[in-house]
């Protein structure tokens, strides 16, 4: 954004606390109304007069419409898609501008991204979504008991009244299954992979930003380098991907028509590239600002190209 | 919703659920035992903790093929090691065809009579005799067992000392022969979005220049840091009425320096900073107690209350290892510009544009020349580009990339080029000319100043 800004293009940021005051959508355009809670004051945008955008996560504040007005749930509901009809026709008019991320290509299924991934030649970790216990105890019998589970999804995250509380990665062992019934809720287990280091990459329209994350050296990171050790980070380094694995990578971006994307990868102890997962709106200043990248700067010269 | 009962709805449904979320039960219960609300905490952290610090007694020696004739190393040179290995790489014998390769963001500066390894991730420096410099940098690609042949048999113990050193203290890592390709230099590239990134505004009871519109201008520039410096008694309004007017500006810290006034509290500049979250820092001069506050909203913002009299910009200048800033932007600009003026713009008390206020040199007055105007004058954006690889003495200093430079009084007649007159350490001979003749054996940044 400030870079944008140091280029003399006026940018707009939207976070989810701007709620939206007011709108109007007429022949195929929109105008928009927020409150922005930082300057407190009403900014309008009109989609007309937008150049390029960038959706980074969540979406419009629609709490002025939204919410539990009626204390009835058909109603309500029927609300939600009134609005949500219209908010999702907002997003598609910015998706007609040059962009970065919009929100159709948000989220994906991680189920799909991996059997692409695995037709492209990229090595993908064994794993088993199953709901009989039996299935899944012979999935860790095969992988001699050393597997990890995670969400299928996204990641559970929810705000609490101090803090938050999140799921990651965890290790998953016989002893786990053992209290559940013959038949569960879908649980993915996926065999763990002895990594070396982890790549979380970059990717921005062609061009693969890699850096090498040291986190088996620290208990705490082992599973899951999220947990991060904030005294002794984990160490990040610049990366050079072996151009197979980039070019891979690029055909995978092209299938899911991603323009940028954060993938993780594994490098195991064999050297073997295994290929994790795509967050097509993830975060970049992790690789960014360890490894000098001036990632920011780089994607604002792409959104101005665009422009 | 409150996390207790979040909590307890997971727990009740544990066998419910995904197995993954029997994991989220179990990590938050740890959470609370351990009275910690934020982000997942486990028990090895404390751990690696004392690790870190029992190697910190360890000071690399020389090696016999280099020992230089003076006081090389000023640190004793202990005749065991001090530490003990911690690392499964340590325990294990290091395969001899291995390359012993230092993680990027930990970077080897030499000095006339030692090195630093700069370690820009973690903010750290440790001190390396040149002969340990030497084997990092020219004989960085070659293998163990290269490196013992070359050095002779009597010099293998310390070198692997060395690599014991280093690989315990996470700074670097045994890399096959195919994998040093993978790993390449950190850019020491520096960039900034801001025509400015940071400025000076002195003001005294005699100044009469505009400061809003001195503001506006720096907003335009992007200016991103301001310090207010105050020689003379101002009310908290005249503050309060500047924050403000930052609030919808791109000027993201502010720091304020001003002189004790009688009623002043602690408390009154906590709830300011409280209020404005621009404000990285208040340092209040000529104060009649001494106070520190820091972690104000859970930031690095702090109050200051110190008995030193601020009451000319002739304090300024002073060069020490308390000074000393390890990060990435410091150490990469210090490769390419100079540490204290670079993008600095200053105003000082008589509304006179300068590099900096201690400085004789003035580009005209605030109230008539534009600050857009004065950037475009070579003779001042020159002082931008004095690197301290240029500078007197600082060129042969370890410290070069983690000190701040000051051209406004230097040695040698205020040579332009000359050392920062203030600075008391001698590279040479790795010695301070202080009192105390103390130096930073193990220096670190705490937490709580490293984003200062």
């Amino acid at each position: 954004m400030e870079w944008l800004l140091a280029a003399g293009k006026p940018v707009v940021r939207l976070n989810e606390c701007d709620k939206m005051t007011a709108f109007t959508i007429v022949n195929g355009k929109a105008h928009l109304q927020f409150f922005q809670l930082s300057t407190q004051q009403t900014i309008t945008i009109d989609t007309d007069a937008v150049t390029m955008f960038w959706f980074r996560k969540r979406s419009f504040n629609l709490q002025q419409w939204i919410g539990e007005l009626f204390n009835n749930a058909d109603i309500e509901q029927y609300i939600g898609r009134e609005i949500g009809v219209a908010a999702s026709y907002l997003h598609y008019l910015l998706s007609q501008k040059p962009n970065l991320a919009v929100q159709f290509t948000a989220s994906m299924n991680k189920l799909v991204v991996n059997q692409l991934a695995s037709a492209l030649g990229l090595q993908i970790p064994d794993y088993i979504i199953a709901t009989r216990k039996e299935e899944l105890a012979a999935f860790l019998e095969k992988h001699n008991n050393d597997c990890i589970t995670k969400a299928i999804s996204e990641t559970f995250f929810i705000q609490v009244d101090k803090g938050f509380v999140v799921s990651y990665t965890e290790a998953a062992h016989h002893k786990d299954l053992a209290a559940y019934g013959d038949d569960t809720m879908p649980i993915l287990l996926q065999k763990k992979v002895q990594k070396k280091y982890e790549l979380r990459i970059f990717y921005l329209h062609g061009t693969c930003y890699s850096s090498a994350i040291f986190s088996q050296n620290d208990q705490q990171t082992q599973v899951d380098f999220r947990k991060y050790n904030y005294t002794r980070p984990n160490r990040t380094v610049p990366f050079a991907l072996p151009a197979a694995v980039a070019n891979r990578l690029h055909l995978l971006m092209q299938q899911l028509k991603l323009t940028t994307g954060s993938i993780d990868m594994l490098v195991s102890q064999q050297d073997e590239y295994i290929f994790l997962e795509v967050n097509p709106i993830g975060q970049f200043g992790m690789v960014s600002e360890p490894c000098n990248y001036f990632l920011e700067a780089k994607v604002a010269d792409y959104l101005m190209a665009a422009f | 919703m409150e996390k207790k009962e979040l909590v307890h709805t997971i727990k009740e449904n544990l066998t419910r659920l995904p197995l993954s979320f029997g994991y989220l039960g179990a990590v938050k219960e740890q959470e609370e035992n351990s009275n910690y609300n934020g982000i997942s905490y486990k028990p090895g952290t404390v751990a690696a903790l004392q690790t870190n610090a029992e190697m910190v007694g360890y000071v690399p020696k020389p090696i016999s093929r280099f020992i230089r004739p003076v006081a090389a190393f000023a640190a004793p040179i202990p005749t065991e090691p001090t530490h003990q290995p911690t690392t499964a790489a340590n325990t294990t014998t290091i395969d001899p065809q291995k390359i012993f390769t230092l993680f990027a963001c930990c970077i080897p500066v030499q000095g006339a009579s030692r090195s630093l390894i700069c370690d820009v991730q973690r903010q750290h420096f440790d001190f390396i005799p040149n002969a340990l410099y030497q084997l990092l940098t020219d004989n960085r690609q070659d293998s163990l067992a290269d490196i013992l042949e070359q050095y002779g048999a009597d010099n293998a113990t310390t070198i692997l000392e060395y690599y014991t050193f280093l690989t315990d203290a996470e700074y670097g890592f045994w890399a096959s022969p195919d994998e040093l390709a993978l790993f390449p230099p950190l850019s020491l590239d520096w960039q900034a979005p801001y025509t400015v990134t940071n400025s000076i505004i002195d003001w005294d009871d005699n100044s009469h220049f505009d400061i809003k519109q001195v503001i506006t201008q720096l907003d335009e520039l992007g200016c991103a840091a301001l310090q207010l410096r105050c020689y003379s008694h101002q009310p908290l309004s005249f503050f309060e009425d500047v924050l403000l007017f930052t609030k919808t500006t791109r000027i993201k810290a502010i720091d304020l320096v001003f002189p004790w006034f009688q009623g002043l509290s602690s408390m009154d500049l906590v709830t300011l900073a409280e209020q404005y979250l621009r404000i990285n820092s208040i340092v209040v001069h000529s104060a009649p107690f001494t106070d520190y506050i820091d972690d104000i909203n859970n930031r690095l913002t702090r109050v200051v209350f110190t008995p030193e009299k601020v009451t000319s910009e002739h304090h300024c200048g002073l060069v020490f290892a308390d000074y000393f800033t390890l990060n990435m932007s410091v150490f990469t600009e210090s490769h390419h510009f100079n540490s204290c003026l670079n993008r600095k713009i200053s105003i000082d008390k008589q509304g006179q544009i300068k590099n900096c206020p201690s400085m004789t040199q003035s580009f005209g007055d605030v109230a008539i020349t534009r600050l857009r105007e004065v950037l475009d004058q070579p003779a001042f954006t020159s002082q931008w580009h004095i690197t301290k690889d240029a500078i007197a003495v600082c060129k042969d200093c370890e410290f070069r990339y983690v000190c701040t430079d000051c051209r406004a009084y230097t040695q040698g007649f205020n040579d332009p080029l000359g050392k920062p007159a203030a600075c008391q350490y001698n590279p040479y001979t790795a010695t301070w000319e202080t009192a105390a003749g103390e130096e930073p054996a193990a220096w670190a940044l705490t937490a709580n100043e490293q984003n200062a």
